[in-house]
């Protein structure tokens, strides 16, 4: 299932998240994308390891769950759907939109997003390092004694 | 012979081992390994244990792991398999710093043979470098073929080489051995021993080798033990069924708490119990307390699967004490449970506040239970529970006399974090002090029960102020007895309005003790020096680290100016010729919050040019504000200039009574003698409240005031009457509003009466000029210099009752006289209607309790001086952090000019002035002459438009817009800047336009006087059905054909709009919906909005008349057009301990979301949560200080950024988080939740909303 991310600033840091699955409803998240994309990231390696994780809303109560159910990933919470999402399929998803909300900060930098980037990019690299593929064992593992 | 043992086989590390069954390894390795973990694991916890089968490939495969002696550190994964301990509460209480060096420090030591999966053991070094659990002693494991301890050393610091131990450190180890392994090491093997450790933060480690200790206890013992032990591996821990013994116990301690357990817990055994320290002192408690049964009883209900462990039964300990002495004192209210499910094992730590630094008989005090909340780390449920679930506290309050034993009992209930209870003490007659004992019993949401007591000492006024004089004057001598009563000279207003406490106060005289001497100068220098110096040290110090300190510096050299500043004005009084004097001062408070005690006064005087004798008082004390006080006073001896300075610094203090004591003068020769005055610190103005709500006073001006407004009302006069108390309802309210004590009871009491108080007098009610909001102001009382103010919604709402309900009652009001002229009381058909009009008027009085309780509680309504209006209201509540001539200059009332003298400009309805140089005083008077100009428009239009003046208002506004209410009066608003007689030519535009579009729509009368019978009157009918309007009566058209024909005229005469608007607005199902839908129109035509841009909201009614009410009430709290948005700061960003500071707040994010006022209606989200109506800046302000107090307790344990953080304050739930910016902390999240008066709007109802309002 191809899981399509897009984020739209429309009030300086604030805007808005979209998740779009086939065959799912889209998730409309109106709120602080940097906000939102920090905390999918911390999710994807609480989901990597099996544990569900919770993701409240920036500017507003309330907040959403993403809980692990196998390989697939379920989304519940307030003001939005319930969807299922391919576990890894929404990992290189959410990855990969904060890589452009990245880019974005680097090419049209303000001071808003300058003062959060740098935590949305650690989140970034918990979330790469959770989905990394683990090294196989190789002959270095007989050192061990 | 010297024997060693050493800090371990890592030195400086701590193991985790890793044992697959090699030869040192304590335990065998698993067998069957592959079968026990699941294929989708990495690593699994053995139940009850510290020890993991793990993986063994995810365990090498951490990218950073490394190889140390005897192993190799695998930090990402330690830290993963530590993180579940922690998750399972078995390390529950390690610091995270700790556990994360333990994740970089702890040497797996790997004895396996390759397998796929090993089993992992936390051992015994490692609480070496995470600390040793709360109350242990020691920590043992057997550790290839030996020992490992972690024992407890006080004094020890982390890290460095080994360190040598010395006889006690020894001592303690064995102990810990021969505990652990019940063996005994004669005490001649314990001489000459070496042993070095490996140093961790209060305890060290060390190893002992299968050598060491075969030379301790023998072979065969220990070959022993050996073969016991062999299946078991890890530091000793104990989690779930059977009984687990920490190493710290002796023989005889363990028999003790097992038997105690077997005969008083029998089925513990099979719950699982862990037997230490902790639960034996626990036991020990419950053997010598009083309520031993009891307790028993309640472990023994308590028991249902959970581990007996010392914080289980110190729970049950806690709970059986709490309900036993609370039935001991003859609390007879059940037990309250429903939401009291604590969440934590500890007790709620509580204290009891008395908000009243000393009481005298008859004081009405008001005592609350504050919470410490103590910084604790909390997990992902228990997080859940600060997040979702508000605090709810339930106080049984008990007030007991200690002589006598006399108890009075209270109790309350309350959501939130703070409430107060409030009880008057009294002292017997003849009695001139006691002590009361208050006792607390508090039950909690989140934490356990609480009993907290303490003593309040309560005397008489006059015993109380002797106590005061006496602590402020020591050394100054006896006063004489008897002290003069004394008229003092308060100022004209007091001299003639205020009561007699007021200016009627004592004067002292007394002898000073020989050989006293007055504080000198020199002496009074160096007190202030020693304080300056203090801050420079402290400053000196903060400088050690700037780069933690950096806002804590710049707070404490504002406060050295400050200082440097008092200091050197008391140096140029003494360059002027001032020269000081003994005084000293006391305050007595009546008010809350103000420091009852001595003062810190700093006299002077001096002869002056004319020949009196000039005195100054400096009240350094900063009791209340941050500013230093002085006042002056002059005349021809020393004590009339004393007494006339003297008066202005005492009513410069908020309630209370004030009194000083100075050394005498003749001239300027010091006397022997003293002279000190005391009166009453209240004004005029605090006074005038108590003159109005005198009896005799209230009559007259009820009368009066009404008598004037009641042409036209009739009979509403005589319910209206009958029950008119209103002004000292509402004011009594809104002070328990300021005060944070207003709770539903006191709502409840007596505002029945208040909407039927008010309706006579809405046709007086003025808008308020220079503000921006649209609020209103009536005088209820012309020479009180008090008014009752209310929002435009709240004006509404209370007309609304009056369409809805009180119509009806003065129809019957009027059936009734008239029935009376005709028959006599004994009449059944008299009596019957007696009857009917008592059931109406009840719901007249319920209808208005909820709305008037509603609108208190929402601050639409309030009661202030009268004087207020153009600036306290302007102000947003009088928590105004800009200056008035800012908040003018936003309404377009004042303009700014470099140069000349200011002044009000009537061609622009605009003031002029440079604001750096314009006084309160000359802005006060500009400001009168502004709002005088505004009435004079006013009779200009009244005038134009032939209208009586007092049905004519002007106020300030950004356009220029005419409204016609119900009864024909006129409300105009003037644009500051516009010529006034363009205004009143579009003025008078625009009146005529409204006029003729409702004489357009006026119900066509047949020549021969019957009503048409047209489609508009089957709808007047229709309306008079939906709001129970009164019929029409001959000579005059029925309510409801009014009310048509405004709905008409709002609607161009649109007839099939309006009627679909009614049926959309539920007109079938409910009362009143025809006002409300009037209200709606005319608030959205004031919004420069069309009819037809009402549409959305009413199809989200959807004919349900509940939900158009309630969605009118949302839209009208959008009253005011949208101001420019306030930027003002808390004043705590700065941490006093350097620990959490932040630059800023993101203050204006937060008006533009969760403000009404602010609102940014472009910037709608699924959920839209307002703080309550009213709020203003200044209290967004206040309590986003409190949330950030409340950040920085959680900020070293939870939370780092913004999202997660919910707080609680005042009544209200709140989120707060911060980000960075320019890398520094911002506060970027900061909005309600939930709490009374908190509204969540939906998205769609707001984008409904918004297409009235505007955006």
């Amino acid at each position: 299932m191809d899981i399509e991310i897009s984020i739209a600033e429309t009030h300086g840091l604030d805007g808005v998240v979209t998740l779009a699955a086939e065959g799912q409803p889209d998730v409309v998240i109106t709120d602080e994308p940097w906000h939102q994309l920090m905390h999918l990231c911390s999710a994807v390696a609480e989901f990597e390891h099996g544990m569900s994780a919770g993701i409240p809303y920036s500017s507003m109560p309330g907040g959403y769950q993403l809980s692990v159910d196998g390989d697939e990933v379920v989304l519940t919470g307030d003001y939005v759907p319930t969807v299922r999402y391919p576990r890894a399929e929404l990992a290189t998803a959410i990855i990969a939109a904060t890589d452009v909300w990245l880019a974005h900060a680097a090419a049209l930098p303000s001071v808003e997003r300058d003062g959060v980037r740098e935590s949305v990019a650690e989140a970034a690299d918990a979330a790469r390092a959770a989905v990394r593929p683990r090294p196989e064992p190789t002959e270095k593992t007989s050192d061990v004694p | 012979m010297q024997r060693q043992a050493s800090g371990g086989p890592a030195s400086g590390s701590a193991p985790i081992s890793a044992n697959g069954g090699g030869p040192a390894a304590a335990a065998p390795g698993p067998d069957e390994p592959d079968a026990q973990l699941p294929p989708d694991r990495d690593f699994e916890r053995i139940a009850g244990t510290t020890s993991f089968l793990v993986r063994r490939q995810w365990l090498i495969s951490d990218p950073v792991r490394r190889a140390a002696t005897g192993g190799f550190v695998t930090p990402t994964r330690t830290a993963v398999l530590l993180r579940e301990l922690v998750g399972a509460g078995i390390l529950s209480w390690a610091k995270p710093d700790r556990l994360a060096t333990a994740a970089d420090r702890l040497v797996l030591l790997d004895g396996s043979k390759g397998q796929a999966v090993i089993r992992v053991s936390l051992g015994a070094g490692a609480y070496n470098v995470i600390g040793l659990p709360p109350g242990t002693g020691a920590m043992v494991a057997r550790v290839q073929g030996g020992l490992e301890l972690t024992v407890a050393a006080e004094g020890v610091e982390e890290g460095g080489p080994p360190i040598q131990l010395d006889a006690a450190q020894i001592d303690d180890a064995l102990d810990a051995v021969e505990r652990f392994t019940q063996l005994t090491i004669p005490s001649a093997r314990r001489h000459d021993l070496v042993i070095k450790a490996s140093a961790g933060a209060g305890t060290f480690r060390i190893h002992l080798s299968r050598e060491n200790l075969i030379d301790l206890v023998g072979a065969g013992a220990w070959r022993g033990f050996s073969e016991r032990e062999s299946s078991k591996d890890g530091a000793r821990e104990a989690v779930g069924a059977g009984v687990a013994v920490n190493s710290d116990l002796t023989d005889l301690e363990l028999e003790r708490a097992r038997k105690w357990l077997q005969a008083n817990l029998p089925s513990s055994k099979h719950e699982g119990v862990r037997i230490d320290r902790a639960l034996l002192d626990v036991i020990l408690t419950i053997e010598r307390s009083p309520h031993r049964a009891r307790i028993i009883a309640e472990l023994a209900a308590g028991e249902g699967g959970a581990a007996v462990t010392a914080i289980s039964v110190e729970a049950a300990v806690r709970e059986a004490t709490y309900e036993a002495e609370r039935d001991a004192i003859g609390i007879e209210s059940p037990r309250p449970t429903a939401n009291l499910d604590p969440v934590h094992d500890v007790a709620l730590p509580a204290r009891i506040v008395q908000h009243a630094s000393k009481i005298a008989s008859g004081d009405s005090v008001p005592f609350s239970v504050e919470v410490d909340w103590p910084p604790v780390a909390i997990d992902r449920a228990q997080g859940d529970e600060y997040r979702y679930r508000q605090f709810v506290t339930n106080v049984d309050w008990v007030f007991e006399k200690g002589t006598t034993h006399d108890k009075a009992y209270g109790s309350q209930r309350y959501t939130g974090g703070h409430a107060t209870h409030n009880h008057v003490f009294r002292l017997a007659a003849g009695e001139e002090q006691a002590t009361w004992i208050v006792h607390a019993f508090v039950r909690h949401s989140h934490f356990q029960p609480v009993h907290e007591t303490r003593s309040v000492v309560v005397q008489t006024e006059a015993a109380l102020m002797r106590d005061l004089r006496e602590d402020a004057t020591a050394g100054m001598g006896s006063l004489y007895q008897d002290p003069d009563k004394k008229n003092f000279d308060t100022g004209v207003l007091n001299n003639k309005a205020g009561s007699e406490k007021q200016d009627k106060g004592l004067s002292f005289h007394g002898r000073l003790p020989i050989g006293f001497s007055h504080t000198t100068d020199a002496q009074r220098d160096q007190r202030r020096a020693e304080e300056m110096n203090q801050v420079r040290a402290m400053i000196e110090h903060l400088r050690g680290r700037p780069q933690m300190n950096t806002d804590a510096i710049e707070a404490a050299e504002r406060y050295l100016a400050n200082l440097e500043r008092a200091d050197g004005a008391i140096e140029r009084d003494a360059g002027s010729g001032w020269q000081s004097f003994e005084v000293r001062g006391t305050l007595r408070a009546k008010q809350a919050g103000v420091e009852d005690g001595a003062l810190q006064l700093h006299g002077s005087l001096r002869r002056r040019d004319d020949g009196f004798i000039g005195v100054q008082l400096r009240d350094l004390s900063r009791r209340f504000g941050a500013e230093d006080l002085r006042t002056e006073g002059y005349g021809s001896d020393f004590a009339e200039a004393l007494e006339e300075a003297f008066v202005p610094l005492c009513k410069a203090y908020p309630a209370g009574r004030l009194f000083i004591l100075a050394q005498d003068y003749q001239g300027l020769r010091a006397m022997q003698t003293t002279i000190g005055f005391e009166l009453d610190t209240g004004t005029v103005g605090e006074d005038i409240k108590a003159k109005v709500w005198d009896p005799a006073v209230k009559i007259a001006i009820n009368l009066a005031g009404l008598a004037a407004t009641l042409a036209g009302f009739g009979a509403i006069a005589l319910p209206a009457l009958a029950v008119y108390n209103g002004l000292e309802t509402v004011d009594q309210l809104h002070e328990e509003y300021v005060r944070g004590t207003l709770s539903t009871t006191d709502l409840s009491l007596g505002l029945a009466s208040l909407a039927l108080d008010m309706m006579p007098a809405l046709g007086r009610v003025k808008s308020v000029a220079g503000s921006t909001r649209a609020m209103f102001m009536l005088s209820l009382a012309d020479t009180a210099g008090e008014a009752l103010y209310m929002t435009a919604a709240a004006h509404l709402a209370i007309r609304d009752l009056e369409d809805m309900h009180v119509a009806q009652l003065v129809d019957q009001w009027e059936r009734m006289v008239e029935m009376q002229s005709r028959t006599d009381a004994a009449d059944p058909a008299m009596r019957a209607m007696q009857a009917q009009f008592d059931a109406k008027a009840e719901d007249v009085k319920k209808a208005s309790t909820h709305v008037i309780a509603g609108l208190v509680a929402q601050r639409a309504l309030f009661v202030a001086a009268k004087r207020a209006g153009e600036v306290v209201l302007a102000r947003g509540g009088g928590g105004a952090t800009q200056p008035r001539w800012k908040e003018l200059s936003d309404d377009g009332v004042f303009v700014a000019r470099p140069d000349g003298a200011p002044y009000y400009d009537p061609s622009k309805g605009q003031i002029v002035g440079n604001p750096a140089k314009l006084t309160d005083g000359q802005l006060d008077e500009l400001v009168t002459q502004q709002g005088t100009h505004m009435r004079l428009l006013s009779t200009q239009l009244a005038d134009d438009l032939r209208l009586p003046l007092t049905d004519v208002e002007v106020m300030v506004g950004d356009d220029v817009v005419v409204s016609v209410g119900k009864s024909g009066g006129v409300t105009a608003t003037y644009k500051p800047g516009m010529a006034p007689d363009a205004v009143r030519a579009q003025w008078r535009e625009q009146h005529g336009q409204i006029v003729a579009g409702r004489a357009g729509a006026a119900p066509p009368q047949r020549e021969n006087g019957e009503d048409s019978t047209g489609p508009t009157e089957a709808r007047s009918a229709r309306l008079g059905a939906a709001d129970s309007l009164p019929a029409a009566t001959a000579g005059r058209p029925s309510a409801s054909d009014v009310a048509h024909s405004r709905l008409l005229a709002l609607a161009n005469n649109d007839s099939v709009l309006i009627d679909d608007f009614l049926r959309l607005a539920g007109e079938a199902n409910g009362d009143g919906v025809a006002t409300r839908l009037e209200n709606l129109l005319t608030f959205a035509a004031s919004r420069g909005a069309s009819v037809a841009e009402c549409r959305d909201l009413l199809q989200i009614a959807a004919g349900d008349a509940e939900r158009f009410r309630e969605l009118v009430g949302q839209a009208m709290r959008f009253g005011a057009h949208r101001a420019s948005v306030p930027n003002p700061q808390p004043a705590n960003l700065i941490d006093p301990t350097g620990a959490l500071n932040f630059a800023s707040a993101n203050t204006v994010h937060v008006f533009q979301r969760h403000v009404y006022d602010y609102f940014d209606a472009t910037d709608i989200k699924a959920a839209n949560t307002f703080f309550p109506p009213g709020t203003t800046p200044a209290m967004v302000i206040a309590d986003l200080e409190v949330g950030i107090e409340r950040l920085r307790i959680h900020y070293s344990t939870t939370i780092p950024m913004q999202g997660s953080l919910g707080v609680q304050i005042g009544d209200r739930w709140m989120q707060i988080g911060w980000r960075t910016q320019a890398g520094k902390k911002l506060i970027g999240q900061f909005f309600p939740g939930s709490g009374p008066g908190v509204e969540n709007i939906s998205g769609p109802v707001m984008t409904a909303i918004a297409k009235i309002i505007g955006s």
